[in-house]
């Protein structure tokens, strides 16, 4: 794969893309918490194995889950979910409250469905600007401490990652949308036709 | 027309559930899977809302029907986070034992030839096979780990016990062999101390007789004999050596006399014919172990004692006892530089039991050392100088004897072992007695 051909051009308009699909992905959440979500500006990067680990935090601190899409482009969507805030998340997604006695597997539920919406709204915000056609399967939970990204399956992918926060509940994700090697070509071609 | 009908019978083939419904949970088609599983026929499924057909889990339904519409995007439900979201007969309904299906749902929206969302097909796999092999997984995995456990627990517990084993072995040999040297000891020592007390005694006649001599020489009123007489005695110096050998005599017969206490200490230290279960004084064989002993300690510390009288005789193994003593007064000796005190105290308590108390003023057990002492190979000491065995071999015995031993200690104050045995001895001890 040729990385050189992901231009400042191209970077610049994924941001763009990015920004409005993420726009909407936050929109969706905020609908479904009833709570105000704001985002950080989008990233575009190039990240080796060994890169994309170091932008995992401290695994004591956040839930992982992992996501595939699949379709005109293919790769993995990664949600980095903080601890802090998951269980007013998993009430207010599940319509619980605390005396309901929110457990693993109802936050497990609510960080799964977190992360599906965030990367659902967001693959598809995405796509449809740049009129590609993607499915998402199933999110499941991750480990990347006992999973590591291997090293050796390939050496450069493109990531878009972007924060959202739900304020009232300190909860923060990040969503890391990483590109499979054969989908890049196929992104760098929709995004010059959009050029 | 024609498409419709292949379309279907596709989805009547499918070996996936599938129903469609309004965004007014109304169902607008399920497939042949989705009415065999859910026991309902079409009748009863067709044109009802999905909620009111399935109000168990109404809730989750609606909340993923809801979200695919507002993110017009698939969500998904899995048998890990909600095992039967439907309640969906098992597909393994002869062979397997689970009465429900375990089920992935996937809600994806569908768009109309207007654009507009307003339905979602709900799709529902059956993930029975996998979940059940994933949860005799889980639990084999489990066992594995109790087992992994047990084994590590078992290992640690044969180790300890081999080491008390050598240990007890070790003794067990330093017993016999001291038996063996006081037995060896005891005869020639028993003749020395013999052959002493009759020279004591012939010398007592010959000092008779040498008085007499001297007393009738001098009532000869021979004064050439009475001269030679004084002569022969101050170049003899014979009242000397009569005084010295009295003493030299009363002297050998002292230091007979400690030989043999030490070596009768020796054999009730040893006790090499007590090591099986017997009913023993402890008072007594704290005593013996404290003679033994005392060269060791009183360089640096007086002993103590404080002995009650109503202990009564326990059933035990007194040789075992002794070396715990031992044991803790060693180490009571070597946590004190000088001007010590060990105090060691013997009584009974209230529930049936005895207490033995070895309190030493020494330099004290560090706090983050005191959970370890028990532990074979934990030592404080230079190396060679101790072999960590000690307190674990102790622990061990007292442990035999259905007993406790606890350590109570504090930096520069001290510290203080106390051993509690019971008086009776449970029915495992007892068979072994009687065995």
């Amino acid at each position: 794969m040729n990385y050189d051909e992901l231009t400042a051009d191209h970077k610049d308009s994924l941001k763009e893309l990015l920004n409005i699909s993420m726009g909407r992905a936050a929109c969706k959440l905020a609908t479904m918490l009833s709570n105000e979500v704001t985002l950080t500006i989008p990233a575009v990067d190039m990240a080796s194995p060994e890169e994309l680990m170091k932008m995992f935090g401290d695994a004591t601190q956040y839930y992982y889950t992992r996501q595939p899409f699949f379709g005109s482009m293919s790769g993995e969507v990664i949600t980095q979910l903080t601890k802090k805030g998951g269980k007013t998340i998993a009430g207010n997604l599940l319509d619980l409250a605390e005396e309901d006695g929110i457990d693993t597997v109802d936050i497990n539920c609510s960080i799964l469905e977190v992360s599906n919406i965030l990367s659902g709204a967001s693959l598809r915000g995405l796509c449809e600007q740049i009129e590609l056609d993607t499915r998402t399967q199933p999110p499941v939970m991750y480990s990347p401490e006992d999973h590591p990204i291997p090293s050796d399956k390939w050496s450069q992918a493109i990531i878009l990652h972007v924060s959202f926060l739900v304020e009232s509940a300190s909860f923060e994700t990040k969503t890391i949308i990483c590109f499979a090697e054969d989908g890049f070509n196929v992104v760098v071609h929709a995004l010059d036709e959009f050029i | 027309m024609k498409a419709k009908l292949a379309l279907s019978d596709l989805l009547n083939q499918l070996s996936i559930a599938v129903t469609i419904v309004r965004s007014d949970y109304i169902i607008v088609m399920a497939n042949a899977y989705f009415t065999t599983r859910s026991g309902k026929t079409k009748e009863q499924l067709i044109g009802r809302s999905i909620l009111d057909v399935f109000p168990e889990h109404a809730r989750l339904v609606k909340r993923k029907i809801d979200t695919a519409f507002v993110i017009e995007s698939a969500c998904y439900s899995s048998w890990e986070q909600s095992p039967h979201t439907l309640p969906f007969k098992s597909s393994r309904q002869v062979s397997g034992e689970e009465e429900k299906m375990y089920q992935d749902l996937e809600f994806i929206p569908i768009h109309s030839q207007g654009g507009g969302l307003e339905h979602v097909c709900v799709c529902i796999y059956d993930m029975t096979t996998q979940a059940c092999q994933q949860e005799e997984l889980a639990a084999l995995s489990a066992e594995l780990r109790r087992d992994q456990i047990e084994l590590k627990q078992t290992l640690s517990e044969l180790k300890q016990a081999q080491s008390q084993l050598l240990q007890s072995e070790k003794m067990a040999s330093v017993g016999q062999l001291s038996a063996g040297i006081a037995h060896e000891i005891n005869n020639p020592l028993g003749f020395i101390t013999s052959n002493i007390q009759t020279l004591d005694s012939y010398f007592r006649n010959i000092s008779t007789v040498v008085t007499s001599l001297e007393k009738l020489i001098d009532d000869s009123n021979d004064a050439k004999l009475s001269a030679d007489k004084k002569a022969l005695m101050e170049r003899s110096q014979l009242a000397y050596v009569m005084e010295d050998v009295s003493d030299l005599i009363a002297e050998s017969l002292d230091g007979s006399k400690r030989v043999m206490d030490i070596v009768k200490n020796l054999k009730e230290f040893s006790h090499v014919d007590d090591s099986e279960w017997i009913e023993s004084d402890l008072r007594k064989g704290i005593e013996s172990t404290l003679r033994i002993v005392n060269n060791e300690v009183k360089y640096v510390a007086t002993i103590e004692t404080e002995f009650e009288d109503d202990v009564p005789n326990i059933l035990c193994q007194p040789m075992q006892l002794n070396q715990v003593i031992l044991n803790l007064l060693v180490n009571a000796s070597q946590a004190i530089k000088e001007n010590g005190v060990i105090k060691v105290s013997l009584k009974k308590t209230q529930d049936e039991q005895v207490q033995i108390t070895v309190k030493d003023n020494g330099a004290g057990i560090p706090e983050e050392n005191l959970s370890s002492i028990f532990e074979p190979f934990f030592t404080t000491k230079p190396v060679g100088d101790g072999t960590g065995l000690g307190l674990s071999v102790s622990y061990g015995i007292i442990t035999a004897h259905n007993g406790t031993i606890e350590v109570d200690s504090e930096l520069g104050v001290g510290t203080t072992f106390t051993i509690t045995l019971p008086i009776k001895q449970t029915t495992n001890v007892a068979e072994k007695v009687e065995g």
